[in-house]
């Protein structure tokens, strides 16, 4: 046993060492939204009785507002460990405490805890996200591998250029386009069968006869139906960005010693390009994948909106509207629970692959 | 005396302004961008000095844009030159809107850019070059916010300075979303810097004594500028991203000459009333091209800091300088 750990030594320090790293930027994430929560005002009775008085409102009943919003806001507060009257030291173990037992609070406005709807919403946002950035990456490393080989060609200059100009285009709008193309000429503005997670229809039929053998197929249908509009979205969004990455990675790789010896064996040209350049290539950008699942966050709440898709990225456009930001703070953070854990997950296997990069 | 100034003068002005402008006007698809950027910057200085009427004028909303007039032959009271893209459900004209919000959301964004790449380059370049204990903590905190999805936590900020009751003002906006775009800039200098470091020039200059602002300033920053030109061109298209997202979700405050607002504003427009789809399209194209007018533009940028291109400009303007150099011996 003593030597089968000594022989996996470096290994078992690297996942470690990088296991506290992670730990520590989930840490100082936390950290900073503590900060940016602590920014709202610290005394909300006198900030709301003011503004109620210079909306005209009548001294006594301004009074009473006030001091019901106050009531509110320090219970609010409370229910993410922030306790008023504490030092700022306390609350700030109060709310790291809550964060790591996913207890993100307790929403007024949609009168159920934070993480009750994070639940609901997190597998709608990861089944849609997690399929897209898929997509989006195998097309996109495709692509880019074609254009490593046809470089100085006509065809890839035009395609480097092409995939820069749509790459800087916003999601929204490719979202807009899409969705307004989609509603108006394939389902003649019948909202509910683009919109949403599923149909009513199948809503009911699965509320009234539960999830069995019978149902499940249409509901699988369903809702694959509606999941494939944000998911098209996100496909065609990204992946000029990573046809251009591995454009650039793959054509650096073309020109390494190894990749001449192979031609020089006279290896079949598919082998080379998929075991040799390919492979290389597509290595260093997995963790860029993993980071850009924060970005694709960003683009969900767009999306999702849109879509009336309820994941977690509608919830946070949703209280935008509302001004709940525990359910904004909630949903930040366990996205980038998400984003870290997965980067860990690449950089360690990434390790574990390539012993070169352990070093530094 | 009075012309040693006069041609370290016309130096300054080759080296920075007619020489690059020339490399990018030299270039199609740059010429192409800055044309479309000018155009761009003239529409915010004609919404400078414009009035837009943005009260509800019910009797002229949804006047079509001009050429739709012209095709469809449709008789109207409205003149061909009013209202050149139309009104929307409110009757506000259109181009007018498009140019008022124009100003802001380039000022914002440009200096959004700006604060990027400074912040980015700052961060990179001293973690680069010290190496050892800087360089690890400011890598790690370059990490911290990589590993922050950059939009919810804009929202989050915007919601809280709205609720914090505070006013739009472009250069808040343009903070507010450069909080973590530096990350990315950062980590790809420090990683060019970490290169050039072991550079035989950077050596020579060490062991020559040579002080290391000199170094880090005459000797690396001139070998990365052109990274950096051309990231201060995509933290800008990023930031107009950003920005105009916050808007169309409403997690900046409400003003209607946003184009962010204008377009959640036409997008419920067409979804829910039905006519104004050319409403729709104007936005989705002023904002495509803005962005791709950039991204041609940042071909030619490339081409500025590239020397082979550069010797073929700047001789000329070398020779200025060195004629000042003699006269001022």
């Amino acid at each position: 046993m003593g030597l089968r750990i000594s022989r996996h030594r470096d290994e078992i320090i690297y996942i470690l060492k990088k296991l506290g790293l992670a730990l520590s930027i989930l840490v100082a994430i936390i950290t900073l939204v503590f900060v940016l929560i602590k920014t709202l005002p610290g005394n909300p009775y006198q900030m709301y009785y003011y503004q109620l008085l210079m909306k005209g409102y009548p001294p006594n009943i301004a009074k009473s507002y006030a001091a019901h919003y106050a009531q509110q806001f320090y219970k609010m507060m409370a229910s993410v460990g922030i306790v008023a009257n504490e030092s700022v030291f306390l609350q700030y173990l109060g709310f790291l405490a809550h964060v790591f037992t996913f207890n993100f609070g307790y929403s007024f406005y949609y009168k159920q805890p934070v993480s009750q709807i994070i639940a609901s919403a997190l597998p709608w946002t990861l089944l849609t996200v997690g399929i897209g950035l898929a997509l989006q990456f195998s097309i996109g490393v495709a692509i880019g591998m074609v254009l490593a080989y046809k470089r100085g060609t006509k065809i890839d200059s035009i395609a480097t250029l092409a995939f820069m100009a749509w790459r800087a285009i916003p999601d929204y709008v490719v979202g807009l386009a899409i969705l307004y193309v989609v509603l108006v000429y394939v389902y003649g503005g019948n909202a509910v069968e683009v919109m949403g997670v599923m149909s009513p229809s199948i809503k009911e039929l699965l509320e009234t006869k539960g999830l069995t053998l019978q149902t499940l197929g249409p509901v699988l249908i369903d809702i694959f139906r509606h999941a494939m509009w944000p998911i098209l979205v996100y496909t065609i969004v990204g992946f000029a960005g990573w046809a251009l990455s591995m454009r650039s990675t793959a054509v650096n790789v073309l020109g390494e010693d190894y990749v001449t010896v192979a031609e020089a064996r006279g290896l079949p040209d598919r082998r080379i390009a998929t075991r040799y350049v390919g492979r290389n290539a597509v290595l260093p950008l997995f963790t860029s994948l993993m980071i850009s699942l924060g970005y694709a966050f960003g683009g969900s709440m767009f999306i999702e909106w849109l879509f009336n898709y309820r994941g977690i990225g509608f919830w946070m456009a949703d209280a935008i509207w509302m001004r709940d930001y525990l359910v904004l703070a909630g949903c930040l953070l366990v996205e980038t629970m998400a984003v870290v854990a997965s980067v860990y997950l690449a950089e360690v296997l990434y390790g574990l692959i390539d012993p070169r990069v352990r070093g530094t | 005396m009075k012309k040693v100034s006069r041609l370290l003068l016309e130096y300054y002005l080759y080296e920075y302004i007619i020489n690059p402008l020339r490399i990018v006007v030299s270039n199609r698809k740059s010429c192409a961008g800055l044309v479309l950027l000018l155009g761009f910057v003239a529409l915010a200085i004609y919404g400078a000095f414009i009035h837009v009427d943005l009260t509800t004028h019910p009797d002229r909303a949804f006047i079509p844009p001009t050429i739709i007039r012209l095709i469809t032959g449709v008789k109207s009271s409205v003149p061909w030159w009013k209202y050149p893209l139309g009104t929307d459900w409110k009757g506000r004209d259109i181009l007018g809107m498009l140019a008022k919000g124009a100003a802001p959301l380039l000022e914002a964004s440009l200096c959004a850019g700006l604060i990027t790449v400074v912040v980015g380059m700052c961060v990179g370049l001293t973690a680069g070059y010290l190496g050892g204990f800087a360089d690890r903590a400011l890598m790690w905190v370059t990490d911290v916010f990589l590993n922050i999805p950059s939009l919810p936590l804009y929202v989050l900020i915007g919601v809280l300075m709205l609720k914090a009751q505070m006013q739009f003002n472009p250069f808040l906006v343009a903070a507010v979303v450069s909080v973590t775009a530096w990350a990315g800039i950062a980590r790809a200098i420090r990683s060019q810097v970490l290169a050039l470091k072991t550079q035989p020039f950077v050596e020579l200059a060490r062991s020559l004594g040579m002080p290391t602002a000199h170094i880090v300033f005459r000797e690396i920053l001139p070998n990365v500028a052109g990274y950096i030109a051309i990231n201060f061109i995509f933290s800008t298209t990023g930031a107009i991203y950003a920005i105009t997202g916050l808007f169309f979700l409403g997690a900046l405050p409400i003003n209607p000459t946003q184009w962010g607002v204008m377009l959640n504003d036409a997008w419920k427009n067409v979804f829910i009333f039905g006519p104004g789809l050319y409403y729709l399209v104007e936005v989705i194209l002023a904002l495509a091209l803005l962005q791709v007018s950039f991204v041609l533009l940042s071909y030619g940028l490339d081409e500025i800091f590239n020397p082979r291109i550069r010797e073929r400009y700047f001789k000329s303007a070398a020779a200025k300088l060195l004629e000042a150099r003699k006269a001022l011996r």
